[in-house]
């Protein structure tokens, strides 16, 4: 049961910022699907929080700004999914969004809070590195821009300060001729919660070689984060089986490298690689190039 | 009987559920809808501990709290402290020690929810913590926790028939295996809730989630100390059950009853999905090692098998389920030579009960399991291994009891084998040497002995009772949990009467109103309930018919008229006992159950043979139910049963570390959702039953008894691996076994929770 | 603390104080009565709270009373008139599925959503719109048949489906 709360709401920006500035302590949330459960198991109930709803402070526009893809931090999962700008400009992140949790959490759920509740299983994440999104945070003192590769710190952690709110997620979409693959692991049809994630976004050139790469991966470091050892070995390469295959082989090392073998470990290392294969073929074969076969 | 079948108007037809229209509106209401007027909310404190002795409860802190109304602990309780239907040992409050994380040891009545919930955290226990025994496995050890002073063996079944060193000296080939299966939950949608209120000329009447009513009084009467008379308890209808609101509800019951007691005021007690888990019993984790011998034709001489099952922490109905897993370990299968021991140990673990299939579902994947490796060493098709040996009419089982009715194993299988393409799928699958993915087919069978059997006292009442302008009601002490009793047993009285299924009011059930119709339990409702409705109809017709006859062409409402004027009840109890059955516990044989039902599965599935995701693509069943009595109901049960069992194949398990379960809720106890849902075939075979209704028998639990082993032969077909241990998890299909996570979650240790 | 609330629910307007804490689950099942929302899960796991929020279906435990000011909530009483079911609550009944019927109110919200997104769906499309909504009875076939009867039923019908 949620204990008893203190509920705010503001419509102006400034408002909010001077609440979360205040020395109470003050919860921000929007579509609350994380927010929400967290209260719930509060241990403390004596302990009243106050939450501050910025479903009112018009975070979700989505819209473009000298080719930059501008989404508001509350738009929700629903809102990104629909959206025809993201479908054409970011579409690893439409699809990253389509599989978040249910149709009912998407309805809620946003992106910012996906980000900030930085689980290393989060959705979007993966997506939104691939186009390497900055964060847009605002406090009363000061504002300021952080790269997401950035941004989570460790699992469950970020840079945010209590007085600082994000406002906007700002991604860089890539020409029309790179090719994009994610691949979401879970136990069931839908709804999961991500096992592994991996995303790619590749280029290729005209003789056939890889010119951009760009690999992220979920549940697989603490951190979701790019993979830049997969990333260079594949860049100048020919895309072909062994080479992804290799690629695989380097993401798997990285992650023993990163987190040691853990209990998980077993299962993970062959997955990981094939994961990385998948979503390299399947780039590959969105790869818009007339000069291959 | 076959002729009959064309003379049936509303048995074996579509008919739309009693009541169905309650619950598309919104308007049933579950007991957690229910409220009455003053009424308190209960909390209760659940024990720090799965193994601990109570030093001290301290709840000095919260009587004092404005708001709080009453608290209760063991010192509360005026009767029996401990109650249970075969093995009195289970606490309302714990007594001296918790023997479980679900244990509870207080309860706090509050003006609010909340609060009630916030006030039970003051409450101070000081416990000694004792070590946990964890493993059924370790549990008869001389060394180990003891769960009870007498000991952790809280049952041994054994089946003895022939000689199996006979048998085995006799056999080609000798095969071993062990197999397990997990501990699971039975996640009904409704999570149990109660509301419980001083009335009844000195008594109590108590609303709730209730699955069997009866043996919920007879414990509430005892903790209360009360007759049985002053006790009423009313059902709600139920959000499903699945066996599941048992001994999870009359704790409930108990508590709730000792809050109303105590301060005088109705108190609701209503369980969060968090409670419920933590709380309830989940279905019997098994460890199970076959020994067969066989001829190399493929004829059985002997099997021998030695299962251990996890009670956790009470007996409940550990002693019925593992008898019924003593009787049918071998299977459907001629074996002439057979020692089976089951043994159910205590443990720290939730305890483990009732739940569809009872004990089946376990001895079931093993046997099928193991029937197919059996066929892989003596390269016979498993289908033809499986017909070679299985029963025929006038077989006699590994208990010594003869088939005395149809048999229709032997067409279950050929049939479901035929509509499959069974035979050819399966060796082009075997023969796949993709390294991406493949396909795979499996097939299973069962045989099931309908209603309790030997376990108890078996026999039901049905009241029906004409109202004057010819519509009726209709109650009964069996419940409507779901599963469509209430459906089936108004079809019965529909059919019995000659009258339309909409003149039928189902009311649900009131223990003083209603008499004790034992549990709604073991698949028995149709067959039971049905019978004794049968039996009434009968009784109602004949008075009618001696008013009314020589008049031929009247309609029912005006005979019903004519009766009404003449003064003749048209209210009558229709009662049913079932046939004779019998059980020699030392020995180990007996006419077990009156008769049985016969089922085949099949499974196609689809394997990822990179990260081992096992998908289910098409799914076929086949059982004899007699007779079919609701048609869209049966289909649909058989459908929630296929469901029901591929999560306990592939997603369902519900781990405890230590006696703490690691799952809390249903983000990380993963359901079988719609997107997960295959192609189905549903067929009935139908062999009407001299015991049953019209020859009905028995659905509910047959319908899932045999979905895993079908889904783990399948994927057998397709890997090539054996997977003896459900669930088959992702890790288990790729690198053939389990991982277990050691310590608490990233979640967990970043947000600092216990 | 109190909040006070301005809603609409079932077309009817509601001006209520409630405990800023409430969910709409439990603003609509204990301040309003609705007690046809059911309470399966408290984390926006098994849709049993399903409702329709200005048209969208969503868990109605994980959205907190105070966030609905002003909004437009249909919940399952608001299907019906009186005896006269709405063509999705036939279509559910006609095809059985409806078992315990826990899960019915939540699955009808959601398929109502469904079918004013998109009034012809696949039944891919019907299986992952509605997974969000666990069913522990029905093995889910019955409700998945009764949608797509439904979505036959209503194709020329204007959308919303509830107005």
């Amino acid at each position: 049961m949620i204990p008893e709360i203190e509920y705010i709401k503001e419509t102006e920006l400034d408002l909010a910022l001077q609440h979360l500035a205040s020395d109470k302590k003050v919860i921000p949330f929007a579509g609350g699907t994380d927010v929400l459960i967290e209260l719930r198991k509060s241990k403390n109930p004596f302990d009243r929080k106050a939450l501050l709803d910025v479903k009112g402070l018009g975070l979700n526009d989505i819209y473009i700004h000298s080719d930059t893809v501008i989404i508001g931090a509350a738009s929700t999962h629903t809102e990104v999914e629909d959206n025809e700008i993201i479908k054409s400009k970011l579409p690893v992140l439409t699809k990253a969004s389509s599989l978040i949790g249910s149709k009912q959490i998407r309805n809620r759920g946003t992106i910012g809070g996906n980000i900030i509740n930085a689980s290393p299983c989060a959705d979007t994440v993966p997506a939104l590195l691939l186009y390497d999104a900055q964060i847009v945070i605002r406090s009363l003192s000061e504002d300021r821009t952080v790269p997401l590769s950035e941004f989570i710190t460790s699992p469950y952690e970020t840079v945010l300060q209590k007085d600082e709110l994000v406002t906007e997620i700002r991604a860089f979409p890539v020409a029309e001729d790179y090719g994009w693959g994610y691949y979401k692991l879970g136990r069931r049809g839908a709804v999961n919660i991500s096992r592994m994630t991996v995303a790619a976004l590749m280029k290729v050139d005209g003789e056939g070689k890889i010119n951009e790469i760009r690999v992220s991966a979920g549940s697989v470091f603490p951190i979701t984060s790019r993979i830049s050892d997969v990333e260079k070995m594949l860049v100048g390469e020919k895309p072909k089986a062994e080479i992804f295959r290799r690629a695989g082989e380097i993401a798997a090392e990285k992650m023993i490298e990163t987190s040691g073998r853990r209990w998980s470990t077993p299962y993970k290392e062959s997955v990981v690689k094939e994961l990385i294969v998948r979503v390299l073929n399947e780039a590959y074969s969105r790869c818009k190039n007339d000069d291959l076969s | 009987m076959a002729d009959e079948k064309d003379k049936l108007k509303v048995v074996g037809t579509r008919v739309i559920r009693t009541d169905a229209f309650d619950k598309v509106t919104g308007r049933t209401r579950y007991s957690a809808d229910v409220n009455a007027v003053g009424q308190l909310f209960g909390s209760v404190l659940h024990s720090e501990y799965p193994h601990a002795e109570i030093l001290e409860i301290d709840t000095s802190e919260v009587e004092r709290l404005e708001g709080v109304r009453a608290v209760v602990t063991r010192e509360d309780i005026p009767g029996a402290k401990y109650f249970g239907g075969v093995i009195p040992n289970q606490t309302v409050f714990a007594v001296d020690k918790v023997r479980y994380y679900g244990d509870g040891i207080s309860a706090v009545a509050a003006d609010t929810p909340e609060l009630a919930e916030a006030a039970k955290l003051l409450i101070k226990v000081k416990y000694k913590p004792l070590p946990v025994l964890s493993d059924a496995r370790e549990g008869l050890r001389a060394d180990a926790p003891k769960v009870f002073p007498e000991g952790n063996l809280c049952k041994h079944h054994k089946v003895r028939k022939g000689n199996v060193e006979k048998g085995f000296a006799e056999a080609d080939l000798i095969i071993e295996r062990e197999y397990s299966t997990q501990r699971i939950e039975h996640s009904y949608l409704e999570p149990e809730a109660v509301v419980a209120e001083l009335s009844e000329d000195g008594g109590i009447k108590i609303i709730g989630s209730i699955q069997n009513l009866f043996s919920a009084r007879r414990a509430v009467a005892s903790v209360l100390n009360l007759p049985l008379n002053k006790v009423r308890l009313i059902q709600a209808p139920l959000g499903g059950s699945f066996g599941g609101k048992d001994e999870a509800v009359t704790v409930l019951f108990c508590r709730a009853a000792l809050l109303a007691i105590k301060c005088g005021r109705p108190i609701k007690l209503v369980n969060s999905r968090e409670d419920s888990f933590r709380e309830s019993y989940k279905r019997h984790p098994y460890f199970m090692r076959y020994k067969a011998g066989v001829k190399s034709d493929g004829t059985f001489t002997a099997m021998e098998i030695d299962i251990t099952a996890d009670a956790g922490a009470y007996a409940s109905m550990s002693p019925f389920v593992t008898w019924r897993s003593v009787v049918q370990a071998t299977g459907p299968y001629r074996v002439p030579n057979v020692k089976t021991d089951v043994r159910a140990v205590y443990t720290n673990n939730n305890y483990t009960g009732a739940m569809r299939g009872f004990g089946s579902p376990q001895v079931n994947f093993a046997v099928e399991s193991f029937i197919d490796e059996i066929a892989e060493e003596l390269g016979i098709n498993p289908l033809e291994l499986r017909l070679k040996n299985a029963f025929v009419d006038g077989d006699i089982t590994a208990t010594g009891q003869k088939l005395n009715h149809k048999v229709s194993l032997g067409e279950a299988l050929k049939t479901i084998a035929e509509r499959s393409d069974f035979v050819s799928k399966w060796e082009t699958s075997r023969k796949s040497s993709s390294r991406d993915v493949r396909k795979g087919i499996g097939i299973s069978c069962s045989y099931r002995g309908v209603s309790l059997g030997a376990e108890g006292t078996d026999a039901a009442s049905v009241l029906v009772s004409i109202q004057s302008d010819g519509s009726v009601i209709v109650e009964t002490g069996l419940v409507d949990m779901g599963q469509g009793a209430a459906t089936a047993i108004s079809i019965i009285v529909a059919e019995g009467l000659g009258i339309d299924i909409e003149k039928i009011h189902f009311l649900n059930a009131d223990t003083s109103r209603v008499p004790d119709s034992g549990p709604t339990v073991a698949s028995r409702t149709t067959i039971m309930a049905g019978n004794a409705a049968k039996n009434a109809c009968e009784i109602l017709n004949e008075r009618i018919k001696r008013v009314v006859s020589g008049e031929k062409d009247l309609g029912f409402e005006e005979k019903v008229a004519i009766c009404f004027r003449e003064g003749i009840s048209l209210y009558a109890v229709g009662h049913y006992k079932s046939p004779k059955t019998t059980w020699d516990e030392e020995n180990g044989y007996g006419d077990a159950y009156f008769t049985f039902v016969y089922g085949a599965n099949i499974s196609e599935v689809e394997v990822d043979m990179r990260t081992g995701k096992a998908k289910v693509d098409k799914f076929y069943a086949i059982h004899d139910v007699g007779r079919v009595v609701s048609l869209s109901g049966a289909e649909g049960q058989v459908y929630g049963g296929v469901a029901m069992g591929m999560g306990y194949a592939l997603l369902e398990d519900f781990h405890q570390t230590d006696g703490i379960p690691d799952f809390k809720n249903f983000d990380e106890y993963l359901l079988t959702t719609a997107a997960d849902i295959p192609k189905m075939e549903v067929e009935f075979l139908q062999n009407p039953d001299k015991a049953g209704p019209y020859g009905a028998k028995s659905l509910g639990e047959p319908s899932t008894e045999i979905v895993a082993p079908a889904i783990a032969n399948a994927v057998y077909n397709a890997t090539g691996k054996r997977i003896r241990n459900l669930p088959l998890t992702l890790e288990r299909v790729l690198i053939g076994r389990e991982l277990v996570r050691p310590s608490k979650r990233g979640s967990e240790i970043a947000r600092g929770e216990k | 603390m109190m909040t006070f609330l301005d809603v609409r629910v079932n077309k009817t307007r509601v001006r209520r104080f409630v405990p800023a804490h409430f969910t709409l689950l439990r603003f609509l099942r204990e301040t309003e009565g609705l007690t046809g929302t059911k309470c399966g899960c408290e984390i926006g796991e098994c849709g049993a709270c399903t409702v329709l929020l200005d048209g969208k279906a969503v868990n109605s435990c994980l959205v907190l009373a105070p966030e609905v000011n002003g909004a437009d909530i249909w919940t399952v009483e608001g299907l019906a008139e009186g005896f006269d079911l709405h063509p999705i609550q036939k279509a559910f009944l006609d095809n059985d599925a409806v078992h315990c019927g826990y899960c019915t109110p939540g699955l009808l919200m959601s398929s109502i959503a469904l079918l004013n997104d998109d009034p012809d769906p696949s039944e891919e499309k019907i299986k992952t719109y509605i997974a969000g909504n666990l069913c522990r009875c029905t093995g889910y076939i019955p409700i998945i048949n009764a949608i797509k009867e439904a979505a036959r039923i209503l194709k020329n019908e204007p959308r919303p489906l509830l107005k």
